[in-house]
C-alpha cells in the first residue's frame, strides 16, 4: 500500500520504455519492409514485394566475406579491448601517483577524431611498414578505438565492488590470484560480458578509422559505404536485414549458453 | 585397405575437388588455374561485374580493386611511406594527380614511365585528351581513360527542357524552383557550378574577390537547395522520390534514373559544361608492373570502352570506342558534345583549393 | 564504504601495463604524430615538416574556424543532455527487470548496433523525406494534404540522428552503475516517505553518477566528431566541426591543416575535461575518491 504513490510512475514508465524501443526499431523495421521492394530505388512507395535483393546478397559471397571479417575482427577486438580494460580498471581501484596521467591516456584515442586516427594509422603502419590486414592494421585501430569505451563502462561497474569480501578471503588465507578467480571474476563477469558485447557492437560499427586501414578483406562498415558512394545499393537494406538476423541468432545462441552456464536466474 | 573404404576416399577426393572447383568459380573473378593478380586503386564503377571480364579475360589478369574513396585518398596511398610498392596500378581524377604524380622537379615522380610498346591503345585516344595525358620530358607516366561531365539532371515533368533557364546552371540557383533543387556537397564542384551561372568565364582562376562574390551569392541562394547531396544513392533516391526535381548530377545518375523508367534528363548549360577525366599510371615501384601495362592498355581498348559505356554510359578517352559507336548512340552518351559546339570548361584543380574549401564551409556555416 | 586500510588485490601497475603499453605505442604515438604534422606544410606535392605555424595562424584570421567550433560544442552538448534524458529511464527502467527479461532487454538494445551506423543515418532519408513514411502515412490518414517539409534537412535532425545512433553509449554505463543500487535503499526511502524527486534526486543520480558521467563523456566525445550525421540529415546547414577536418583530407591535400584543426579539436576537448573534471568532479569518480 506504501508503494501505491509509486504506481503512475511505474505506469508511465513502461509506456515510456515501449515507446522508446518502438522508436529504436521502428527504422529497422523500414529497413525490413524496404529490403523487400523490387524497385532499384531506396525508399517508398514499394514498386512491388520481391526477394530480388535477399537473393542477390546471399548469392554474392563478397558480402558474406565482409561479415565474416567484422565478426572475425570484432570478436577479437573484444578479447583484447575487455582484457586490457580489465587490468586498467582493477589497477584504478588503488590509489597510487600518476593515475590522473593514466585517465588522459586512457581518453586519448577518443580525443582524436576518427579522420585523423585512421590517417595518423596509415602513416605509423607506413612507417613500419606493415601491410593493411585484418589481423594486423585493422584489429589495432579498432581495439585503439574501444579500450576508452572498455574502460569506461567496465570501470564503474569494477569500482562498486564491495571489497570487504576480499578482505574477508584474504583474512582466510587466500592466495590473490584464487581470491581474483573465485571471489572478483564472478561478481564482475556481467560487467565483463557486458563490456565485451559492447567492444564487439563498437568494433562491428567502426568505420572511419577502418577505411584507412582496411587491406582486401573488407568489414561490413566499409563494404556498405564502398557500395553506396558511387553506385545505386539496392541490395543495401537485405544486407542490413540478413545482418541483423545473424547477429540476433548469435545472440540467442550466447544468451542460452550464458543462461545454462548460469543455471537459473540472471 | 576394403573396397569400399577406397571408394569412399575417391568419392571424397573427387568430391572435394569438386567443391573445391565450385567454390572457386563461384566466386567472382577466382579460377582454378594459376593467374597473376595486380593490386589495384580505383573507383569501382569503371569495372562493374559485367565488364570486369572483358579486362581479365584479355589480358589473363586477375584484378583486386581496393575500396576507393577519393582522389585526395589515393595521393594519400601514393604518398604514405611504401606507398609506390603496394600497389600495381591505380586511377584517378588527372587534373588532381598531375602535381602530386609528377613531384615538383624531374626524378620526384611517384609513378613509373609507361612502357609504351606495351600500351599500344594509348596512342589512341581522342585528341581532347591527348592533351591531357601526364608527361614529363617525353616520356608518359599516366594515360587518361575515362571521362565524363557534370550538368544538372532534372525531371522534365516539373522542368521545362526547352526554357533557356534549363539549358544553364542558373536553373539551380533561381527562385523560381526553390527548395525543389539540391547540390552536391562538394567545394569543388558546386562552387564552380555557381561562379559559371553568375558568368565567370574561367571558375578555376577566380582571385579572392570573384570568389567571395561566389561566396555571397551561393550564401543568399542556401535556403533555395533542399540539402546538398554526399552519396551516389541519396541524390538518386531524392530525384527518383520527387523530393527534389533537379540536382548537380553525374552521368550514371542519369542512366540509372531512366533505366528506372523516370523522365529524367541532363541539361547542357551554356554558361559552361563541366568535364572531367581520370587517368591510369602505374605506382613506381609496383611488384607486378607487366600485368599492370597489360589491364592499363585493355582499359584504353576499345572493347572495354564500349562494355563501359553501355553498362556505365561513362565515356572512355579511345578515339576507336566513339568510332566504333553508331552516331545515334554517340548521341545518346555524350561522345557527340565535342563535335556540337558546347561550350566545353573543363573542371581543374583551383589555384587555392584551401580557399575554396573555406568558402563552401562558410556557405554551410551561414 | 572502503575503508582506507583494506587494499585491493594485484599490483597496480603490472595489472596495467599491457594497456598502458598499448596505448603509448598505438593511442599516444599517433596522436603526437598529428601534432606535429600540425606545423608542418602540405602542398598538392605531399606534406613536408617544414616547421611553421601558418596552419595555426589561418584559424585564428579566418574566423569559420571559430564559428564552427562553436556550433559543433553546441550540438555535442545539445546532444548529449537529450541523450541522457531520453536514456536515464530506459537505463533504471532495465534495472527494474527481473530474471530472463533483463537479458532479453539488454539484447534488444544492443541488436540496433549491430547494424552499421552508416545505414541507421541513412534510413531516416525514406522515413523523414516529403516522399517518406511519415508524410505518406499523414496524407494517408487525411491529417495533412501536403508534405511536411521540415522533418528532415535541419538541426533537430542532426539531434536525432545523433541521439539516435548513439543511445547505447549512455544507457549501457548508467545502466551499469544503476544496476549496483541495493534496491533496499530505495525501499527504505520510500518507507522513510520520501517522494519520487527525492529518490531520484538523492540516492539514484548521486550513486549512479559514474555511469552518468562515463556517458556523457562518451555520447559528447562522439558528437563532437560527427561528419556523417550532419551531412546526410543536416540539410545545407549541415556542417560540424568533423566535416570541415575530413574536407582537408577527402576533397584536398591539405594534411597539415586537417591535423592543425584535430588538434585543435583535441585541445578543445581535453580543456573541457579538465575544466569540467575541476568542477563535477570526474577525477574523483575515476581516481577512487569518496562519494
Amino acid at each position: 500500500m506504501v508503494r501505491d504513490p509509486f504506481r503512475a510512475w511505474k505506469v508511465a514508465l513502461w509506456v515510456y520504455a515501449g515507446t522508446f524501443f518502438f522508436v529504436l526499431y521502428a527504422p529497422l523495421v523500414t529497413i525490413a519492409v524496404l529490403s523487400f521492394n523490387e524497385s532499384e530505388i531506396t525508399g517508398f512507395p514499394i514498386a512491388a514485394f520481391s526477394l530480388r535483393w535477399y537473393r542477390a546478397v546471399l548469392g554474392n559471397p563478397v558480402l558474406l566475406a565482409a561479415f565474416w571479417h567484422s565478426v572475425v575482427v570484432g570478436v577479437a577486438t573484444a578479447l583484447v579491448a575487455t582484457a586490457l580494460a580489465l587490468g586498467l580498471a582493477l589497477a584504478f581501484r588503488h590509489d597510487f601517483r600518476g593515475k590522473g596521467v593514466l585517465l588522459n591516456l586512457v581518453l586519448v584515442p577518443l580525443v582524436i577524431p576518427g579522420i585523423i586516427g585512421g590517417i595518423v594509422l596509415l602513416i605509423f603502419f607506413g612507417y613500419a611498414e606493415v601491410r593493411s590486414s585484418l589481423m594486423s592494421t585493422v584489429l589495432v585501430a579498432h581495439v585503439n578505438w574501444v579500450l576508452p569505451f572498455a574502460f569506461l563502462t567496465l570501470y564503474p561497474r569494477v569500482h562498486r565492488f564491495d571489497q570487504t569480501l576480499e578482505e574477508a578471503a584474504m583474512d582466510l588465507g587466500a592466495h590473490p590470484r584464487q581470491i581474483f578467480l573465485r571471489i572478483v571474476l564472478p561478481i564482475i563477469r556481467p560487467g565483463i560480458i557486458a563490456t565485451a558485447l559492447f567492444s564487439f557492437s563498437l568494433s562491428f560499427d567502426e568505420f572511419i578509422r577502418t577505411v584507412f586501414v582496411v587491406g582486401e578483406e573488407r568489414t561490413v562498415p566499409v563494404q556498405f559505404w564502398t557500395m553506396i558512394v558511387d553506385r545505386l545499393a539496392p541490395e543495401l537494406p537485405a544486407m542490413a536485414v540478413v545482418i541483423i538476423l545473424i547477429s540476433m541468432a548469435v545472440a540467442l545462441l550466447g544468451f542460452t549458453y550464458a543462461n545454462r552456464a548460469d543455471g537459473a536466474g540472471s | 585397405m576394403s573396397k569400399s573404404s577406397m571408394k569412399r576416399r575417391a568419392f571424397l577426393k573427387h568430391s572435394a575437388q569438386a567443391l573445391g572447383a565450385a567454390a572457386f568459380a563461384g566466386i567472382p573473378g577466382m579460377t582454378y588455374a594459376q593467374q597473376k593478380t595486380i593490386t589495384a586503386v580505383f573507383a569501382g564503377v569503371i569495372l562493374p561485374d559485367k565488364v570486369r571480364p572483358v579486362v581479365e579475360n584479355a589480358t589473363n589478369v586477375k584484378v583486386n580493386n581496393l575500396p576507393y574513396v577519393s582522389p585526395t585518398d589515393t595521393v594519400a596511398k601514393l604518398l604514405a611511406p611504401g606507398g609506390t610498392s603496394r600497389y600495381d596500378l591505380m586511377v584517378s581524377v588527372t587534373n588532381f594527380m598531375r602535381g602530386p604524380l609528377l613531384g615538383e622537379r624531374a626524378g620526384q615522380e611517384l609513378a613509373m614511365a609507361l612502357d609504351m610498346s606495351k600500351v599500344p591503345n594509348a596512342a589512341k585516344l581522342l585528341p581532347l585528351f591527348k592533351e591531357e595525358t601526364i608527361r614529363r620530358a617525353g616520356k608518359t607516366y599516366a594515360v587518361p581513360i575515362f571521362w565524363g561531365y557534370d550538368s544538372v539532371i532534372y525531371n522534365r515533368k516539373k522542368i521545362p527542357e526547352d526554357a533557356a533557364l534549363t539549358q544553364s546552371w542558373k536553373v539551380l540557383f533561381d527562385d523560381k524552383y526553390a527548395g525543389r533543387v539540391a547540390l552536391r556537397d562538394d567545394a569543388h564542384q558546386s562552387i564552380a557550378a555557381a561562379a559559371l551561372s553568375m558568368g565567370h568565364k574561367k571558375p578555376f582562376e577566380m582571385d579572392k574577390k570573384d570568389l567571395d562574390e561566389v561566396t555571397r551569392f551561393l550564401i543568399a541562394k542556401k535556403k533555395n537547395f533542399r540539402t546538398m547531396w554526399t552519396q551516389f544513392g541519396e541524390a538518386v533516391n531524392m530525384m527518383s522520390s520527387g523530393e527534389i526535381d533537379a540536382m548537380y548530377g553525374w552521368i550514371v545518375m542519369r542512366a540509372v534514373l531512366q533505366r528506372r523508367g523516370l523522365d529524367v534528363t541532363n541539361n547542357w548549360p551554356s554558361d559552361g559544361l563541366l568535364f572531367w577525366n581520370q587517368a591510369a599510371f602505374i605506382p613506381k615501384n609496383a611488384p607486378n608492373a607487366a600485368e599492370a601495362h597489360a589491364v592499363l592498355n585493355a582499359m584504353c581498348g576499345v572493347e572495354y570502352g564500349i562494355a563501359l559505356t553501355r553498362e556505365t554510359e561513362y565515356l572512355v578517352t579511345s578515339a576507336g570506342t566513339a568510332a566504333a559507336l553508331s552516331a545515334a548512340d554517340r548521341r545518346k552518351f555524350g561522345y557527340d558534345i565535342l563535335e556540337r559546339g558546347l561550350n566545353l570548361v573543363p573542371l581543374a584543380w583551383p589555384k587555392s583549393m584551401d580557399s575554396w574549401i573555406e568558402a563552401w564551409g562558410r556557405v554551410k556555416a551561414a | 564504504m572502503n575503508g582506507p586500510a583494506v587494499k585491493p588485490i594485484g599490483k597496480p601497475w603490472l595489472l596495467a601495463s599491457p594497456a598502458v603499453l598499448w596505448l603509448v605505442v598505438f593511442g599516444l604515438a599517433p596522436l603526437v604524430f598529428m601534432v606535429a604534422m600540425s606545423f608542418w606544410k602540405s602542398t598538392i606535392f605531399g606534406t613536408r615538416p617544414d616547421f611553421q605555424l601558418g596552419n595555426y595562424a589561418r584559424q585564428l584570421s579566418e574566423p569559420l574556424y571559430g564559428t564552427l567550433m562553436l556550433k559543433s560544442l553546441r550540438i555535442a552538448t545539445a546532444s548529449t543532455l537529450l541523450a541522457l534524458v531520453v536514456s536515464y529511464p530506459i537505463a533504471y527502467f532495465m534495472t527494474r527487470l527481473r530474471g530472463v527479461w533483463k537479458s532479453v532487454f539488454i539484447i534488444g538494445l544492443f541488436m540496433p548496433f549491430w547494424t552499421s551506423y552508416v545505414v541507421r543515418t541513412f534510413v531516416w532519408l525514406p522515413i523523414l523525406g516529403r516522399a517518406g513514411a511519415i508524410n505518406t502515412a499523414l496524407m494517408w490518414l487525411g491529417i495533412i494534404d501536403r508534405p511536411i517539409d521540415w522533418l528532415i534537412y535541419n538541426e533537430g535532425t542532426i539531434y536525432l540522428g545523433l541521439v539516435y545512433v548513439y543511445t547505447l553509449f549512455m544507457v549501457l554505463p548508467i545502466y551499469l552503475s544503476l544496476d549496483r543500487i541495493d534496491p533496499r535503499l530505495i525501499e527504505a526511502a520510500v518507507d522513510l516517505g520520501a517522494r519520487p524527486w527525492s529518490v531520484f534526486w538523492r540516492i539514484l543520480l548521486p550513486l549512479s553518477w559514474p555511469g552518468v558521467l562515463s556517458g556523457c563523456i562518451m555520447v559528447f566525445l562522439l558528437g563532437i566528431g560527427a561528419y556523417v550525421t550532419p551531412r546526410l540529415l543536416g540539410g545545407p546547414s549541415g556542417i560540424m566541426y568533423g566535416n570541415m577536418i575530413a574536407d582537408q583530407f577527402l576533397s584536398n591535400n591539405n594534411w597539415a591543416f586537417g591535423a592543425a584543426l584535430g588538434t585543435t579539436l583535441a585541445l578543445v576537448v581535453v580543456i573541457l575535461l579538465l575544466i569540467t573534471g575541476r568542477w563535477i568532479g570526474i577525477r574523483q569518480v575515476f581516481t577512487g575518491g569518496r562519494f
